[in-house]
């Protein structure tokens, strides 16, 4: 049932955000075709516009993903929807796990059509060696590839939005028991868990901040901290991020699992 | 085991308040029931709360048994009082949908009670009136060889001219052994089809009668009795 309920929620989803998703690949054509054309000023103007109309429907996508999945789980789970999504012969954990799936291969999806989109506007050999030369210097002081440093930045940015994502989700679950119907509780929710998982983070790079002075800098001054530990940090930040998200996730379950009281 | 539903000593407070108060109720196999009562008296809760679409206070609610969960609602079908369908979806989606998760949904009945209303399936549900998406809801849910019907006013938005079909459809496309359970005002239409009544009062069962049984002890339709006994 699970992978019936996971189809439904990303064909809703998709179906949506393919539009902005071909609309942005469109976009980063023109962008690739006008910004190579030289010597025109209209040509320049044109290639202009379409780089803006590129990077905004980057955005977009990010931000149209995002506020879709918030709608879509108070659509269905407390909304008028939720008669037909409650009694459905399905576990309550199957509803949640696949409301989360979703916002995870709809995450993924949307960074690849990005990463791909920016890749056909903007890559050539020169301008990726630049900055190549220009990031490698950092990258090989903590030991990291160019590609792999990429890797996990991408990583941790991916983590972070799903983060976002999940305490909209609890900030709807508890705003609910709270809000006879008002949305206002759910974004003040949603918000005091963002905020608390933000110094969740905050604290478990601290702690070890705690037993080195180097890393202590960090917090305090403006002083250059060793390679080592900026590598300490991406490492531990995307572990936390991990583990945040994991947590995020049982908490929710469980939340979910004691019921929900319709209006 | 003939007992379907059951609700012992159930009780539903919002806050302060309490809409239902000790609800003890059985429902046996066969029956059609009407679940009546003047607006605000908790037959809407009861109905959320046999779905799982509440959390009791205190009580519980056994179908078959078993509390509400996977089981129950295999064996339930449910028709709310509102529009619960994704408007953006066309009527053959839905089927589609219902195919996918009910396994005593039977798609080929769906298409012929969508046929007989003149409903058609490859219109999407925001280009259909309020009346029109609520026949679709019905003939989905009867549609659905289940154990037991749970109808919240399925009658409020319909014409006239159609509560007779409507009704006839209910009649002719429950299966036998199976019971249902209808909550409306309209009591006059349904009356001739009910076996039994549940009268529901300030979140309490007040009265709970074979129909015949009562028609005869009160000297009066269903209909009156209701009048007389909730009589402002």
């Amino acid at each position: 049932m699970l992978g019936k309920l996971l189809k439904y929620d990303l064909k809703w989803n998709l179906k949506f955000l393919s539009i902005f998703y071909i609309l942005t690949l469109f976009f980063a054509i023109l962008t690739r075709i006008f910004i190579n054309i030289e010597n025109s000023f209209f040509m320049d103007i044109v290639g202009k516009i379409c780089t803006g109309a590129t990077i905004s429907l980057i955005f977009n996508i990010i931000v149209n993903n995002t506020f879709r999945l918030w709608a879509n789980f108070r659509q269905k789970v407390y909304g008028d929807e939720s008669y037909l999504t409650h009694t459905l012969p399905v576990k309550k954990s199957s509803i949640y796990f696949s409301k989360m799936l979703a916002a995870v291969i709809s995450l993924f999806i949307s960074f690849l059509v990005i990463i791909f989109a920016l890749f056909v506007a903007y890559y050539s050999k020169d301008g990726f060696e630049s900055l190549r030369v220009i990031l490698n210097p950092i990258f090989n002081s903590i030991k990291l590839s160019f590609t792999g440093a990429l890797a996990i930045l991408i990583l941790v940015l991916f983590l972070e939005l799903l983060n976002m994502l999940q305490c909209g989700f609890t900030g709807v679950i508890i705003g609910h028991r709270f809000n006879n119907a008002k949305i206002g509780f759910s974004v003040l929710f949603g918000f005091i868990t963002y905020m608390i998982s933000q110094a969740i983070i905050l604290v478990l790079l601290f702690i070890p901040a705690i037993f080195n002075s180097n890393f202590m800098n960090l917090f305090f001054t403006t002083d250059t901290v060793s390679p080592e530990i900026i590598k300490f940090v991406i490492i531990l930040s995307t572990i936390s991020y991990l583990l945040l998200v994991i947590l995020g996730f049982f908490i929710n379950k469980k939340l979910f699992n004691k019921g929900v009281n319709v209006d | 085991m003939n007992t379907l539903l059951e609700c012992k000593g159930l009780c539903k407070s919002f806050g302060e308040k309490k809409v239902l108060d000790n609800i003890n109720l059985s429902v046996e196999k066969g029956k059609i029931i009407g679940l009546l009562g003047k607006n605000g008296t908790g037959k809407s809760t009861l109905i959320k709360l046999i779905n799982d679409l509440l959390t009791p206070t205190s009580g519980e609610v056994l179908v078959c048994g078993k509390k509400p969960g996977v089981e129950s609602k295999k064996i339930i079908a449910f028709l709310p009082e509102r529009t619960y369908l994704d408007k953006s979806m066309r009527v053959s989606d839905i089927i589609k949908y219902f195919a996918d998760f009910y396994d005593n949904f039977d798609s080929e009945k769906a298409y012929k009670l969508l046929n007989d209303l003149g409903l058609d399936a490859n219109l999407k549900l925001n280009k259909m009136s309020k009346g029109m998406q609520e026949k679709v809801q019905l003939c989905l849910v009867m549609s659905r060889n289940a154990d037991l019907y749970i109808l919240d006013e399925p009658l409020g938005g319909v014409d006239p001219a159609t509560r007779d079909y409507i009704l006839d459809t209910i009649l002719s496309n429950f299966n036998e052994g199976a019971s249902v359970i209808i909550s409306t005002h309209l009591i006059s239409d349904i009356e001739r089809i009910l076996d039994e009544v549940i009268f529901i009062n300030d979140g309490k069962i007040i009265l709970h009668s074979d129909c015949d049984e009562l028609r005869t002890s009160e000297n009066g339709s269903i209909d009156e009795i209701f009048r007389r006994t909730f009589k402002c």
